[in-house]
């Protein structure tokens, strides 16, 4: 199956519409957005969770200052479309996050409403999960350019779930 | 590219949807708060355990709506 479907069509849309318009004023106009619609979701297996490792991936544009990590390219009206790995062991109140384009009151007061890791160490901890990968994968979601999401931030985002031998993945988009 | 067993959870159902994930919950929560309220970690697990227990179905499912509000 395809991860991006109509890909051509849906970047043509894209160039000639939203894309020409920010060119030509430097304003967005979202009702020129071509949504991108897939038909067919992916088919896979369940799996039983509590022999299972799962990573988490978060859009929330979290990363970690304190090791030199550089923040998202959040005022880029292009998006960022790279990631950032920290440990799941991370304390919260050592991310930052950079993003843009939601209100970070609710995170900055409380980072599990995006990034539950505390939450998931005591799932773990009971036997729900089996063990949380090592890293938390972590990107800035807003990425207007799907084509890129397809060839630049997914291969990315499966070389990190691979080094990490995960078997299953919980996305929290901001 | 192989995939892995994945889910999510979206406050944004609408255009979530369109993307077909493979499992989802869907809920009334606030963009920027997407596991529930601050400091409502009650909340938080309820949306969070029902997120990974899709994860024992075989994908794709019908997308489960959860009465999950931001106030």
């Amino acid at each position: 199956m395809e991860i991006f479907e109509d890909r051509d069509q849906w970047l043509a849309k894209f160039r000639e519409g939203w894309l020409a318009h920010w060119q030509e004023t430097g304003q967005f106009d979202w009702k020129r957005y071509p949504h991108p619609k897939n038909r067919e979701a992916p088919a896979g297996p369940g799996l039983d969770l509590s022999r299972s490792r799962l990573v988490l991936i978060s859009t929330a544009g979290a990363y970690l200052p304190g090791d030199g990590q550089l923040p998202f390219d959040a005022p880029n009206p292009l998006g960022d479309y790279t990631i950032r790995l920290f440990p799941a062991a991370t304390a919260l109140d050592r991310l930052a996050f950079a993003h843009g384009h939601y209100d970070p009151t609710a995170v900055e007061a409380d980072p599990q409403v995006l990034v539950p890791l505390r939450h998931l160490e005591s799932l773990a901890a009971e036997g729900v999960i089996g063990e949380l990968a090592p890293s938390v994968i972590s990107f800035m979601g807003y990425q207007p350019v799907v084509t890129r999401v397809v060839d630049e931030l997914i291969p990315a985002i499966l070389e990190a779930t691979d080094a990490q031998q995960a078997d299953a993945a919980l996305l929290v988009p901001a | 590219m192989n995939g892995i067993a994945t889910t999510l959870t979206s406050w944004n159902a609408g255009r979530t949807r369109l993307t077909a994930p493979p499992r989802a919950t869907f809920t009334n929560l606030a963009r920027g708060a997407t596991l529930g309220q601050a400091g409502n970690s009650a909340q938080q697990r309820r949306v969070l355990e029902a997120t990974l227990a899709l994860l024992a179905q075989d994908a794709p499912l019908e997308p489960v709506y959860l009465d999950e509000q931001s106030q």
